[in-house]
């Protein structure tokens, strides 16, 4: 279980960097919250950026850009889809 | 043409013009023959959600723009037109460079889309809510002057009564550095304030963005007007001696109507002839300069047409706009008439207009 | 009453082939152009189908008589190529003394060179001295008209996949006040890595063959190409004893400002539009008898553009996008749409939609699924829509 919450921090981390997500820090993205619109109030083209992080991260091409909405509903949505698909 | 009566203006350039009112600005200098933007604080204009992602040209040209309109708060300008010799050219060069880093795969497509030429046209419109004519002209030294054309073809034409038109355009340290072996810039370093009276080869490079909100109807007020635009493609001597005089005879104007010329002469030895040829049209004619200021650029007309409107409102001429190795005329009482010239590589040369209306 | 604004000569130059007619053929008998890339080197090139012109740049320059390559990029080749055979057909000769102007459009510019050498241009800059102005999109408007002689007016519009629909309606607009006699308008665009990458990082690019309009789409193919038309008033081509090919009749430029890159689903902008067009050419929706949609296949572009055309028209004329046979030929695409949608005026014919098979459970409309000729074609509309929600449509009228 350790290992999933070190994941959920280093993906914060990652989130925050690759949207330049300025001033924010980790603690402030709630595990649960949606991810888009709604709660952090991104958008379609960080959707993009978030499955950049996926792929360059931890290996997971995600083709379906609906599938990619799914993962990537909340931190808690991504840390499990990153756990079930990582290859890196 | 339609003149382009100028409600508002907003420009931000290597000197402190951004809010500035009446010229009084404590001049900058540098010596390494690049001007960079000074930068306020974007965060006053952009919402945190779109600035974490947007490139400096971007929010350069996204301040400029939003500061204009936000002078006119009552005004939806009916035509966003804006021009840009290279558009976002931090965007393009980091695609290209992460193209190459990730071989082609997990790219990040914001720099991609914000180096489509359009996007700060879109993104204006978006954020503003104007849905209406939206163009961008990406023609190096006609960018600017062609969206201004287009504004005055609308008001023609269509019986609007506004429109934003503007420039943006960024230097990058990996682009003035290609172009420094291209020989564009000079090879020795000098003092970005004595660029006019130099004369070896090169210039010293430029950005900055202009912004305009431009009125069909002549408001109550005295106005600048932009009255003409001339873009010559390779002209002759004689082509543009034949525009002077086209001009010249279209706003009944003679040579001494126009009180000052302000040239876009950029200290390389290359380009020297072509202004004092315009020089010698003008005889006695006080010149003015601009590029010392704003360094060379596609777009630097539209530094300089901020000025030109500036000194009609204001009729204060400052002194850094004279070379001060020329013998200085009297200044007229009553400034009226400012014929900008610009030689943009020979290539793209440009005559433009502008008038104090009352 | 102002004069009409017509259209005396058209070249173009796709994946379909060099010439009105080489395209008019392929397209008649249902021959898309797409493949994979023998030309363009990308890790891409098997990956995607795309609209290539199998000719590398320097054969082009060959076939445009143009004999020192120095510089001159892909996308400049395919626009002198494009642009003779429309000066030969509106019988402009190359020594002309005209009022003439050239409104270029293009996305990529010079970048379909660039990006071969940029690392090594970075290295050893004072080797590719050749290219020191080709990253913008200014130099092969510049390489264009120097080769023609055009001086009066020289101008590059980039409004992404609006640009040369916008062009053309600079063109006419510009002869119709008279700032030039004769205007050269449309676009050209090369394939790039950086565009493929580009479209690829935005996730919609169909590794299939695209299916505009289909409920099963799955985005767009990329293309490359250059199409333009020459336009002036009756008085000046008839001084030629050229002929008048079609009238434009109607067009917009609009904004949507809805987002960033994805077209309102409702259609709004698209709405809009088209709306203005049809009320600028002072035509009515029945006068319209085809549409030359843009049809990109993308999720969203045909969902928007769909919902647009159904609201508009009550009965909904014959429809079809060809980029199911050229793929996306982006700054250029309205140009090259607007030739095809000229020739079926002057061939009274419609153009099939490819690869279509489920109409969207949404609108449920059904484009033209075959060609046909001695169809009815007084005026066909031509739709062109862009990232930045720039939008445009264009109508072309029988003479």
């Amino acid at each position: 279980m350790q290992d999933l919450q070190d994941l959920k921090q280093t993906l914060k981390v990652q989130i925050i960097e690759s949207l330049n997500l300025q001033g924010m820090t980790p603690d402030e993205i709630d595990d649960n919250a949606p991810l888009f619109g709604e709660g952090l109030g991104l958008d379609s083209i960080d959707s993009l950026e978030l499955m950049v992080l996926l792929e360059r991260n931890y290996g997971i091409k995600i083709e379906d850009a609906r599938e990619g909405r799914k993962a990537m509903e909340s931190v808690n949505a991504m840390t499990q889809y990153i756990s079930e698909h990582r290859t890196k | 043409m339609s003149p382009l009566y100028i409600l508002a203006s907003s420009c931000i350039s290597p000197q402190p013009s951004f809010l500035c009112d009446d010229l009084r600005m404590d001049i900058r200098c540098t010596e390494n023959n690049m001007l960079h933007c000074l930068e306020p604080d974007f965060k006053n204009y952009i919402n945190p959600v779109q600035i974490r992602r947007m490139s400096r040209a971007l929010k350069i040209g996204y301040a400029t723009a939003i500061s204009c309109l936000n002078q006119n708060p009552e005004i939806v300008p009916e035509a966003i037109l804006i021009g840009t010799g290279k558009g976002c050219l931090e965007d393009t060069e980091h695609f290209l460079h992460s193209i190459k880093e990730y071989n082609e795969t997990a790219l990040n497509a914001t720099h991609f889309i914000h180096s489509t030429y359009n996007q700060l046209n879109g993104m204006i419109a978006l954020n503003k809510k104007i849905s209406s004519y939206n163009m961008t002209f990406v023609h190096r030294g006609f960018s600017f002057e062609h969206s201004l054309m287009d504004a005055a073809l609308l008001f023609e034409e269509d019986k609007i009564d506004t429109a934003l038109a503007g420039s943006f355009d960024e230097m990058t340290l990996e682009h003035f550095t290609v172009k420094k072996h291209w020989g564009y810039w000079k090879k020795e370093d000098i003092r970005s304030l004595d660029l006019i009276s130099s004369h070896t080869d090169g210039t010293i490079s430029g950005e900055g963005s202009a912004f305009y909100m431009l009125s069909r109807l002549k408001p109550e007020h005295p106005v600048a007007a932009i009255k003409h635009i001339a873009p010559l493609y390779r002209p002759s001597n004689d082509d543009i001696a034949e525009a002077v005089d086209n001009i010249l005879q279209i706003h009944s104007l003679k040579k001494e109507d126009i009180d000052f010329v302000l040239s876009g002469k950029n200290g390389d030895a290359k380009y020297e002839t072509s202004y004092q040829h315009v020089g010698q049209l003008f005889g006695n004619t006080q010149k003015l300069y601009f590029k010392h200021l704003c360094g060379e650029y596609d777009t630097a007309t539209s530094f300089a047409c901020w000025l030109a409107s500036k000194i009609l409102t204001t009729q204060f001429v400052p002194d850094y706009l004279f070379d001060t190795t020329e013998t200085k005329q009297a200044i007229p009482k009553k400034v009226r008439h400012i014929l900008i010239y610009n030689n943009y590589f020979d290539l793209n040369q440009s005559l433009i207009l502008l008038s104090l209306e009352e | 009453m102002a004069a009409r604004i017509i259209v005396s000569g058209m070249g173009i130059l796709t994946s379909l082939g060099k010439g009105v007619e080489a395209n008019h053929h392929k397209l008649s008998n249902a021959i898309h152009g797409l493949s994979s890339l023998d030309f363009l080197s990308t890790n891409h090139s098997h990956s995607f189908p795309f609209g290539e012109i199998k000719k590398d740049t320097r054969e082009l320059l060959e076939d445009a008589a143009i004999s020192t390559n120095k510089g001159f990029s892909r996308t400049a080749a395919l626009g002198i190529s494009a642009v003779r055979e429309a000066f030969m057909q509106a019988r402009i000769p190359l020594d002309h003394q005209l009022k003439i102007g050239l409104i270029n459009a293009t996305s990529v510019g010079g970048m379909c060179e660039v990006e071969k050498y940029y690392f090594d241009i970075l290295k050893t800059p004072d080797l590719f001295a050749e290219y020191s102005d080709t990253i913008d999109c200014a130099d092969c408007t510049h390489r264009i008209a120097d080769h023609f002689h055009i001086k009066h007016f020289v101008t590059t519009i980039s409004t992404a996949c609006s640009s040369s629909a916008n062009a053309i309606m600079l063109g006419a607009r510009l002869v119709n006040q008279g700032t030039i006699d004769i205007a050269v308008c449309g676009g050209t665009d090369a394939l790039t890595r950086f565009t493929i990458n580009g479209f690829n990082a935005l996730k919609n690019i169909d590794k299939n063959h695209c299916r505009p309009f289909d409920a099963d789409r799955n985005g767009l193919n990329l293309g490359e190409g250059a199409a333009y038309i020459i336009i002036e008033k009756e008085s000046t081509c008839a001084l030629r004893s050229a002929e008048p090919l079609a009238q434009i009749s109607g067009y917009c430029n609009y904004n949507e400002a809805f987002h960033p890159t994805a077209p309102n689903p409702e259609g709004q902008g698209a709405y809009e539009v088209m709306h203005r067009a049809l009320a600028k050419a002072n035509l009515t929706i029945d006068d319209i008898d085809y549409i030359n949609a843009h049809g990109t296949a993308t999720l969203t572009n045909d969902e928007s553009e769909s919902n647009a055309m159904k609201r508009l028209f009550i009965k909904l004329p014959r429809f079809s996008s060809t980029k199911s046979f050229t793929g996306h030929t982006l700054a250029a695409a309205g140009a090259v749409e607007a030739v095809f949608s000229i020739n079926a005026i002057l061939k009274r014919c419609v153009y099939a939609n490819l690869n279509f098979k489920t109409p969207m459970p949404g609108t449920l409309l059904i484009p033209q699924l075959r060609y046909e000729e001695n169809i009815r074609m007084q005026h066909v509309m031509s739709n062109s829509f862009a990232f930045g929600g720039n939008n445009a449509s264009l109508i072309f009228s029988k003479l």
